[in-house]
């Protein structure tokens, strides 16, 4: 399966992004570059995630308000800034449907759910497609956020594992007992 | 998931319009704003902490009442407590006999010494000493004759400790000092000291002034005062209320030599018997 590749950093741009938190820590100006290079990344994880477009912008906004707060707080652990701001970003957006009373939104792309199928079943008919969404309603929310980083964004177990702070095995692990208990549900349905 | 929406398809969003929405001085602002002031940032609450803590203690150490009378107690040069002590006073209550000869012996040297200062009407600390300052001339000369002989005994004094260092010191030193019932400090029967004798040396000097101070077990003082070397009745009579384990000072005893010189004399300490 393709890995989106946008998470991998080599060595310098790692050192560069601690650079810049290093600015960030001495002065807020200097958190413009992490900003500049994260906002559509983090936006675009919170908007998969929710169903209004204004609210992923305010959550958006409030996920690098408390990174800048907290910036002191940072601990360079070998991976990309944005394992932190992933995980700042989950946080506020659990804290946002509490707030909100808002459901959790799960969106998919017709295209993902047939390269699912497509391992399993030969055709892939719409009447398979809407299984496989039956399917997800049925999931944990662990389930699901496991199924949306790895089929959906195309993430790798390495950052899967960053962002859910979990080992890259275990999140190999995990992955693919969903894709087992999705393909079971998806057997007894039909 | 039972609370789950799921949409199929939803347009994307461009990355134009999420660029539109960036908005990095609206975040400094709010950072700015959630920004706690100086004043409130642990460091400084705790420095202040530390700082407010530390001069209250300082100040109840530096200020405390204890802490006075230790350094009062440590200037101490006698038994006697604290507010008995005259702050002119040059002689040194002997506790010992080890440092009874020594400081007798400054003693001596030093009551010499105050003589012919009274001589000089340098110091006026009596009465006496203020109507010597005004006494007419012939009073001077009598004065300076005085003068001339203390000079003279101190010399012979000083030729007299070569001869025979230690045993004539000895006896000279003990001569000055005064005494009830013929005790020097220490523990004392009510009869040894309402006895006629009174407060007395063994040399040429007679006690003519005096003080006693009596302290209660509660910290209570009376203080008493005689122009003589006897125990007048008011003193008796407040001597007679202690009891026996109770501590009695004389102090500020002044003598008189044979001269006329009035002479300052060891402070007295004893303890009631019975």
């Amino acid at each position: 399966m393709p890995v989106n590749p946008i998470y991998h950093h080599t060595e310098d741009k790692l050192m560069q992004e601690l650079q810049w938190v290093k600015y960030a820590k001495e002065d807020p100006k200097g958190f413009e570059p992490l900003y500049n290079k994260y906002y559509e990344q983090i936006f675009r994880y919170i908007y998969q995630r929710m169903d209004d477009k204004d609210t992923a912008h305010d959550v958006t906004s409030q996920v690098f308000l408390k990174a800048l707060n907290n910036i002191h707080k940072y601990e360079y652990r070998g991976v990309p800034f944005a394992s932190w701001l992933y995980r700042i970003a989950k946080s506020e957006l659990y804290q946002s449907f509490r707030d909100r009373k808002a459901r959790r939104t799960v969106n998919v792309e017709s295209m993902h759910l047939f390269e699912m199928i497509e391992d399993w079943v030969e055709d892939k008919t719409l009447e398979n497609r809407k299984a496989l969404l039956n399917v997800i309603s049925k999931l944990s929310e662990e389930e699901i956020q496991m199924v949306e980083l790895r089929f959906f964004e195309k993430r790798s177990f390495r950052e899967i594992g960053d962002i859910l702070e979990i080992t890259e095995n275990n999140a190999k692990v995990k992955s693919h007992r969903v894709i087992k208990k999705m393909r079971k549900l998806f057997e007894n349905k039909k | 998931m039972k609370n789950v929406k799921i949409n199929l398809d939803r347009p994307p969003v461009d990355s134009k319009s999420i660029q539109a929405q960036k908005d990095f001085d609206g975040l400094l602002k709010n950072h700015a704003m959630m920004s706690k002031p100086f004043y409130k940032s642990p460091w400084f609450i705790g420095a202040t902490g530390l700082a407010s803590v530390s001069i209250i203690v300082g100040g109840i150490v530096a200020f405390s009442p204890e802490n006075d009378s230790l350094t009062e107690e440590v200037n101490l040069p006698t038994d006697a407590p604290p507010e008995y002590i005259a702050p002119d006073n040059q002689l040194i209550a002997m506790n010992s006999e080890v440092d009874a000869k020594e400081k007798t012996n400054e003693l001596v040297k030093k009551t010499f010494q105050f003589s012919k200062e009274i001589q000089n009407t340098v110091d006026d600390k009596t009465n006496t000493l203020d109507q010597n300052s005004t006494n007419n001339q012939s009073e001077e000369l009598k004065s300076s004759s005085s003068t001339e002989e203390i000079q003279i005994k101190e010399a012979d004094l000083s030729v007299h400790s070569d001869k025979h260092q230690e045993t004539s010191e000895d006896e000279s030193i003990s001569a000055l000092m005064p005494r009830i019932g013929g005790k020097i400090n220490g523990s004392i029967s009510r009869e040894e000291l309402f006895d006629n004798k009174g407060i007395t040396t063994e040399s040429d000097v007679n006690v003519i002034h005096f003080e006693l101070h009596l302290i209660d077990g509660l910290g209570g003082e009376a203080f008493f005062e005689e122009e003589s070397n006897q125990l007048n009745e008011e003193m008796k009579a407040a001597l007679d209320k202690r009891t026996a384990g109770e501590t009695i000072y004389f102090e500020n005893i002044k003598g008189k030599t044979e001269d006329g010189n009035i002479v300052r004399l060891n402070p007295l300490r004893y303890v009631l018997m019975n």
